[in-house]
């Protein structure tokens, strides 16, 4: 009896989540959010709450402020971003947990391998090993089938479409941006979903150990709580028993004042506040009363700049002035990958602009690795290898910012973009089909009576002259 | 002014260059990597002709000169292509012009002989050719439909002056380089085997009846002359045609060999035939052309896609041996109709393929003035060819309007070539009967 009433709540969870998954795919937001490296966050910034943005990753956070509070109440998680922090805060509802809160169940065991105990970090790494168990034969196979068991644990974990990844025409196998792992690594990303980011590896002869890359992103908006002691404009005043005159504390304090108050008043009692007192009367209608207040230090709160900025977007349409750009800052040393799957990409015509100045190829590219798209069988991959900083040439230096530290970026991806094809009418293929076949229609039948027609008319031409040599002729 | 000149010639670029994108090759100064074998030409889907036409033009592609564009070279290569075609098409339209008037002259009718000489049809010809927009805007684009046709024209200068090597060299190499020149086999064995066009021949036949029932002693000489000449004229040649496929299969052999050098370490021969004649025939490459079938097989559901790609191409096989029969005295014109037909039929037409035929129809200018719906004709080929990249623009760049405007483009410009190739063989067949009506009349005369 209490084995079927927990059978039924978990299938009620179960239930809940894809009825609504139907409504949230009409909103899904961008989670970011790094799995590898959480344990390090935790212990830096308590993480009472997270805020997933409409903007999808493009707000400009140190021009445009920080917090929109209209878009509070709307704000709800993805399921991606749900499992991900239940996962992390142990929330999930696994066999340990269960029996934990004293819920009595039959078994205690994982349900994928049945030998220990079932818990959050064991949870993945068994499904990881799983992954890897079933290789076998040859290794470009032994990459494929460990891809498509992936997507499908995956997926059935985050109840997401990750089995989108599973087909070729989604994924690429790159070689120059991770080198470690030559023709076994595969690279998938789902442009519409959550963005999440899945690549596997399935070298074991380098001996270490391999892993799943799994990386989801919260935006997370911070607010500073407090000031820095430079920043502290407070001045504590002095109380003396004779007035020495406003001059005093007119220096002490954090601002300056363009008019010399009468009085001061220093309050004690409750707080270190200073009063500054202007009897208005003393003024009249031609001298006003006009106060500035000005701070002797200046109040910057900026947010840090990320060492590498790159954004990908399409410029023009058609075939002559289509391109697809990726804007590059702070380039040093650095491998980019752009996963195209258009149908004709002209790779003649790359181009390489270095601050606003068109460069040769040859100058700045180091290795670039070309494979030919075919139209829904393999997108077209190119991968382009700059040179480090100090392979360039002396001329290119000349008001070129040179920072003052080497760091490659091989794990750096640059948002995903979505072209816009271009479309045929798709209300009218019964119009095409009809007007071509009347056309097609129409030349056989002229040409055919054009032809016939011709001989008929010849016969009775000859038949009417009489010829008699001619008539023996044909009879 | 210059700017939409340019916009206007590479709107057409986007028509021209759709089979004749070559790949780069790689680029690697500095590889780390060693060195790997080259990747195939057939390697996704950006080259689709000839091993040969690669090996010729991909160098010149990759070479520059310093300070010109990069494609220079390549096109003094399609500029030289489409000279020597006009110089080819003039030769043609002489040795036209002459048996013409030879066969004329033999059947008695002196004046319009002497009308047909006054003419200079070769060399009015060649200039449409060469002035021809379409043929500019073919070899602006870098499309090599500029050496297709000097293949075909090759063919049919070979075949009229009656030279089976070299008639069997342009026709093999035509049908190599697309598929569709296939069909100018008929009106090349024609023409090897009963000369250039002529009036039909059975006015030939009425004047030797004629010449031996009413034959006198007095002029044997001049009678045995004339005989001899009508039963040359009448007869077909078998040699020369047995010349010819000889050639033909050794011609082919040898490009068949040279074409299994240049792609055994890709697949093979097998390999090279699915990507180029597979790829026409299958119509795989749905991007937007002059044709109107780009547009049919984005829209037709899968399940009749194979029914009308058997209807399409075998609309191009089911006129033949109608036109054939009804125009076998005129091999050249009929060449003409045939490449009017595949220029419209076929899966990835471009204004390279309208050049050709407009040029060759400036050889029958005599036969066809009285030919219908002509200045029609002319001003829906100027409308054409000012609203297609206007409609390309609308859809592509700008986004304001949609297929449908670039597809009606498409359907007016397949509408004008059926109006031609119907009213020109409508033209071509009374222009027979108006000389059998002139050779009855003279005969009544004599006879009388």
């Amino acid at each position: 009896m209490c084995f079927a009433m927990i059978i039924t709540r978990i299938i009620i969870w179960v239930t809940s989540i894809t009825r609504q998954a139907y409504y949230r795919t009409i909103r899904l937001y961008q989670c970011h959010l790094h799995l590898i490296s959480y344990t390090k966050r935790y212990s830096l910034y308590t993480m009472n709450g997270y805020l997933l943005s409409f903007t999808q990753g493009r707000w400009n956070y140190e021009r445009w402020g920080g917090f929109d509070s209209n878009i509070e109440p709307q704000c709800k998680a993805s399921r991606a971003a749900t499992f991900t922090w239940r996962l992390l805060k142990d929330r999930l509802p696994t066999k340990g947990n269960l029996l934990r809160r004293n819920i009595i169940i039959q078994d205690a065991d994982c349900p994928l391998c049945g030998q220990v105990q079932e818990e959050v970090q064991k949870y993945h790494i068994k499904t990881m090993e799983l992954s890897f168990n079933k290789v076998d034969g040859t290794m470009i196979d032994g990459v494929g089938a460990s891809w498509k068991n992936l997507s499908h644990s995956l997926s059935g974990l985050f109840c997401a479409s990750i089995n989108f990844v599973e087909s070729s025409t989604t994924y690429s196998a790159p070689e120059l941006a991770f080198q470690s792992a030559l023709g076994s690594l595969r690279y998938g990303t789902l442009p519409r979903e959550a963005r999440l980011h899945l690549t596997m590896s399935t070298d074991h002869s380098d001996g270490s150990r391999s892993g799943i890359n799994l990386e989801q992103t919260v935006t997370v908006v911070l607010q500073p709580n407090d000031q820095k002691a430079g920043m502290n404009h407070k001045s504590t005043a002095k109380f003396a028993v004779n007035d020495t005159g406003p001059e005093d504390f007119r220096r002490n304090a954090g601002f300056e004042l363009s008019v010399t108050p009468k009085r001061v008043h220093a309050e004690m009692e409750t707080s270190s506040s200073i009063l500054y007192e202007y009897p208005i009367k003393e003024y009249t209608e031609t001298e006003q009363f006009d106060l500035g207040l000005t701070w002797k230090h200046p109040i910057v709160w900026y947010s840090p700049h990320a060492p590498l900025y790159a954004s990908r977007f399409s410029m023009g349409s058609g075939n002559e002035r289509g391109a697809i750009a990726i804007s590059l800052k702070l380039i040093q040393g650095l491998v980019a990958i752009n996963n195209v799957k258009e149908r004709c990409i002209y790779y003649h015509t790359l181009q390489l602009v270095v601050d606003e100045r068109p460069q040769a190829l040859t100058d700045f590219v180091e290795r670039m690795r070309v494979s030919p798209s075919e139209d829904k069988v393999s997108p077209g991959v190119m991968e382009m290898g700059f040179l480090h900083i100090d392979e360039y040439p002396p001329d290119v230096n000349q008001g070129f910012g040179i920072p003052s530290a080497i760091i490659s970026f091989p794990d750096f991806h640059a948002e995903l973009l979505l072209v816009p094809l271009t479309t045929p009418d798709f209300g009218m293929p019964y119009n095409v089909i009809t007007i071509t076949c009347t056309v097609f229609a129409l030349y056989f039948e002229s040409l055919l009576n054009v032809l016939w027609r011709g001989v008929g008319e010849e016969e009775r031409l000859l038949k009417n002259k009489g010829i008699a040599v001619a008539w023996q002729y044909y009879s | 002014m210059v700017l939409d000149l340019r916009s206007w010639f590479h709107c057409f670029e986007a028509h021209s260059t759709l089979l004749s994108q070559k790949p780069q090759p790689l680029f690697s100064p500095r590889s780390l990597h060693p060195p790997h074998q080259p990747p195939s030409p057939y390697a996704g889907s950006m080259y689709h002709g000839s091993p040969l036409l690669l090996t010729l033009l991909g160098p010149l592609t990759v070479k520059r000169i310093e300070g010109q564009p990069d494609h220079l070279l390549c096109s003094l290569v399609f500029v030289i292509a489409d000279v020597v075609s006009a110089m080819l098409i003039c030769a043609a339209g002489e040795k036209l012009k002459v048996a013409c008037s030879s066969s004329l002259q033999s059947l008695g009718l002196h004046n319009l002989s002497e009308n047909s000489e006054r003419l200079p049809s070769g060399d009015f010809a060649a200039l449409v050719y060469l002035w021809n927009p379409f043929t500019i805007v073919a070899c602006v684009g870098l499309s090599t439909s500029a050496i297709e046709n000097l293949m075909v024209v090759l063919s049919l200068y070979g075949a009229c002056s009656r030279l089976a090597p070299l008639a069997a060299f342009g026709w093999v190499m035509a049908t190599h380089l697309s598929l569709y020149p296939a069909i100018l086999i008929i009106p090349v064995i024609l023409l090897l085997g009963y000369g250039p066009d002529a009036p039909p021949r059975k006015l030939f036949c009425q004047r030797k009846n004629l010449e031996v029932g009413n034959s006198t002693p007095s002029d044997s000489c001049s009678e045995e002359e004339a005989k001899n000449q009508l039963k040359v004229a009448n007869v077909f040649s078998w040699r020369p045609v047995v010349f010819f496929l000889f050639w033909t299969l050794l011609w082919s052999s040898y490009v068949l060999v040279l074409c299994g050098i240049c792609v055994q370490q890709y697949g093979g021969l097998h390999e090279l035939f699915k990507r180029t004649y597979g790829f026409i025939l299958t119509t795989q490459d749905l991007s937007p052309n002059i044709g109107v079938l780009w547009y049919f097989f984005a829209e037709v559901f899968d399940f009749f896609r194979n029914f009308f790609l058997i209807v399409f191409h075998g609309n191009i096989l089911l006129m033949i041996a109608p036109l054939a029969l009804r125009l076998n005295h005129r091999p050249c014109f009929l060449a003409f109709v045939y490449i009017v037909i595949s220029s419209m039929l076929k899966s990835y037409p471009s204004v390279g393929d309208s050049a050709l035929y407009l040029g060759l129809l400036g050889l029958f200018a005599y036969e066809l003035k009285d030919m219908q719906f002509s200045f029609f004709l002319f001003s829906g080929y100027v409308g054409v060819s000012l609203l297609s990249p206007v409609m390309h623009n609308l859809w592509i760049w700008r986004g304001t309007g949609n297929a449908n405007f670039y597809f009606a483009t498409a359907i007016a410009y397949a509408c004008l070539q059926i109006i031609l190739v119907v009213e020109s063989v409508s033209a071509m067949l009374n222009h027979d009967r108006k000389l059998t009506k002139l050779y009855t009349a003279k005969l009544q005369h004599i006879k009388s």
